[in-house]
Formats: structure tokens, C-alpha cells, sequence
């Protein structure tokens, strides 16, 4: 297999970005959007992480649900959701995450959270109370962004019991860069996570998902989506880490749109059922299109 | 009567925003709809459209200067 050149060009965020980084500004329907999430007193990634496609999925009335309040117990460098004292778990968000995926009319819905490492189930039961919530109310497909669990299995199966049609978790980097960008993390713990999802529940397909640009080589990606085809994970998204603040890890490197689109040419050769690779790719956009598009070209694995 | 240039809402969040460039120059000629000002924000950047056709009279946010939403970003001086 030839590798394009190695990635880690040290290249530092100019004033002005590169070109391929301009968003659209937002339609009305992206403000019907923040008026059904204020009035539900819900949390989204969209906002807290500082999504760059906000503006995009906002306007078109689709989500990504951050359950578990606003405050992460872990310190990532590249995350901007707030790290400190955690929130009460709030007993009826998931009636809430509901009423808001049946007023925004979504047909594909991603729950995700902040990790919560203090509580003992890392908030296994309250994912299975949302998916469950969702069903109830929508006819829409469920898919789950969890945290590590810390390893817990016992959680990780809590939230399979919910039966969420995709089970995603994200790797974000490179083992190499995990203590520099994914502190308290650890790598084979989150292959361990996904080779379980696989082995408990061999018909709900597994994703994954990484971010270029801090400082990793092709090898290295290669590497490791070579390790996640391992453990049976199906799908993946690779997009452009991009810098929330001042204050988190810089971009070593904004990859071209076209080096994006090599890389994923060169991990779907490793076997994955879908792949998104491009600057905008994050591990929750354009979700429903890529489970369908799964869904239509490859039945679910059973090992 | 010149028509301001205001920083509409772009779905920053409480993101930090600033202006990257002007990509025009004061009295530059601009149809309505041109790409007149290039805005930077966490790892994402948006451009600002002319509300009216008209000539660029004055930048009230040179490049660099942090903006908010509702920000006066420069004025137009319309033209028939």
C-alpha cells in the first residue's frame, strides 16, 4: 500500500483559515432549533463543544443531545465542554431529549454525554432511560456516543439493553498523543469497549471516530483503524481537529481536503463498512445518512 | 442614508469571534449579496454579505478587532 507523506508538517493557525474551513451562515430553521433546546432546558454537543457545524445541522433541525449536564470529569485538551464540580442527573431529561427529538421531527437521533466518572455507573442507566425515552415517543433510529465507562462492563451493557442502533465510540487520536490530547484515557480500554458492543451484540453495528491534525502520522491513523477493524467496528469518521479556544491544544496541521479524501480511501480498503473522511467530519454529522447508507450496503456483522 | 454592515447571528455559540480580512476595500463598489468581510471563530470561518448594493464608505471593525452579534462591521453608501 503507498502512503501519501507523513502528516505532522508543523503548521501553525494563521489569522486567516484555510479555505476549505469556510461554513454557510444559518438558515430559519436553525433558530427553531435553539428555540425547542432552550425551552427543554437541553444540552447539545453542537453547542458546548463548539461544532462547526452547528449552523449546518441546526438549520436542519437535527441535534446531537448531550445528556448528563454541562460538566465533563475529564481535563481533554481538545475539548471545550466545561471540566469541574459535576451536575444532579436531572430524572427527567430523557422525557425531555424525547419531547424535543419528536418536535424537531428527527428521524435519526444520537444521544451523547459528558464522561462521568463520578458517578458508578458513569451514566449507563441514564442512557438506557433515554434511548428507551426516544423509542417511546419517535419512530427514530437511536444512536448512542458513549463515554469509556472506565472500563465498566456492567455499564456498557446497561446501555446495550436499550438495543441503540448504533453504538458509537470515539477513539479521537492516536495512542501516541493520548496523554497529551485524551488524558485519563486509555487507548485499549476503548478498543476493549468497542470489541465488547460487538461480542455481546453482534447486530448493532459499531462506529468510531478521530481527529487529524494534532500532530499524528498516516501510519499512526492507519494503524489504528487497522486496530478497530479488530475489534469489528463497522463504521468511522475521520474530520480536522480544530482548535475551541486559545486556551486548548493548537492545530499542528489543517489537512487538505484531498488528503482527507486519500485517507479515507485508504481505510476503507482495511474493511469498514462506511467511512467519512473530510475536514467537517465529525463523529455525529450527517449520522442517519451514514448508518442508512451502512445499513444498505452491508448487512451487520456477527464477529 | 448609508446602510451599516451589522454581524448578524452566525451560530457561534459563546465562541470568541473577530474579523480575519476585509475582503474589499472602502470605496469599493458591491452588489447586494457580495462577500464583503471575512469573520474567524473556534476553528471555523463564515463570510458577511452586503445588505444593500453600494459603495464601502467606512470599516468600523478592522481586522482583527473582536466582534460580536449585532456589531456594526463597516457601512455601505447606496448607489442606484
Amino acid at each position: 500500500m503507498s502512503l501519501p507523506e507523513l502528516l505532522p508538517v508543523v503548521e501553525r493557525p494563521r489569522r486567516r483559515l484555510p479555505r476549505w474551513l469556510k461554513r454557510p451562515m444559518p438558515e430559519p430553521g436553525m433558530l427553531l432549533t435553539e428555540g425547542i433546546l432552550t425551552d427543554l432546558r437541553l444540552q447539545t454537543v453542537c453547542e458546548s463543544a463548539r461544532c462547526p457545524n452547528r449552523t449546518e445541522c441546526w438549520s436542519q433541525q437535527t441535534a446531537t443531545f448531550m445528556i448528563l449536564g454541562n460538566v465533563c470529569t475529564r481535563p481533554c485538551g481538545f475539548c471545550s465542554v466545561p471540566k469541574g464540580k459535576t451536575e444532579t442527573v436531572e430524572l427527567d431529561e430523557p422525557e425531555r431529549v424525547a419531547e424535543a427529538a419528536e418536535r424537531l421531527g428527527l428521524s435519526h437521533v444520537v444521544i451523547t454525554s459528558v464522561t462521568r466518572d463520578d458517578l458508578p455507573d458513569g451514566g449507563a442507566d441514564h442512557f438506557y432511560h433515554c434511548v428507551l425515552a426516544v423509542r417511546e415517543r419517535t419512530a427514530a433510529a437511536v444512536e448512542v456516543l458513549t463515554p469509556d465507562f472506565l472500563g465498566n462492563n456492567d455499564a456498557i451493557d446497561r446501555v446495550l439493553e436499550s438495543r441503540p442502533d448504533v453504538f458509537n465510540h470515539n477513539t479521537e487520536t492516536v495512542p501516541r498523543l493520548y496523554h497529551r490530547v485524551r488524558r485519563n484515557a486509555d487507548y485499549q480500554r476503548t478498543l476493549d469497549l468497542l470489541g465488547r458492543v460487538k461480542d455481546r451484540s453482534p447486530e448493532i453495528p459499531t462506529k468510531s471516530g478521530l481527529m487529524l491534525g494534532l500532530g499524528e502520522t498516516i501510519e499512526e491513523v492507519l494503524e489504528v483503524c487497522a486496530d478497530l477493524r479488530e475489534v469489528g467496528c463497522q463504521m468511522i469518521t475521520i474530520g480536522q481537529y480544530l482548535q475551541p479556544s486559545s486556551e486548548h491544544l493548537p492545530v499542528e496541521r489543517y489537512v487538505p481536503p484531498d488528503e482527507f479524501d486519500e485517507i479515507g480511501r485508504l481505510v476503507r480498503r482495511l474493511g469498514f463498512g462506511m467511512v467519512a473522511s473530510g475536514p467537517f467530519v465529525r463523529s455525529s454529522y450527517h449520522a442517519g445518512e451514514m448508518a442508512d447508507e451502512l445499513a444498505h450496503e452491508v448487512a451487520p456483522e456477527t464477529a | 442614508m448609508s446602510s451599516p454592515i451589522r454581524l448578524p447571528e452566525i451560530g457561534a455559540g459563546d465562541a470568541a469571534l473577530s474579523v480575519s480580512c476585509w475582503l474589499v476595500d472602502a470605496g469599493d463598489l458591491l452588489g447586494q449579496g457580495d462577500r464583503v468581510v471575512e469573520l474567524v471563530t473556534a476553528g471555523s470561518t463564515f463570510d458577511v454579505a452586503a445588505p444593500v448594493t453600494g459603495r464601502l464608505s467606512r470599516i468600523d471593525k478592522p481586522m482583527d478587532s473582536a466582534v460580536a452579534v449585532g456589531d456594526i462591521l463597516g457601512w455601505i453608501e447606496p448607489e442606484p
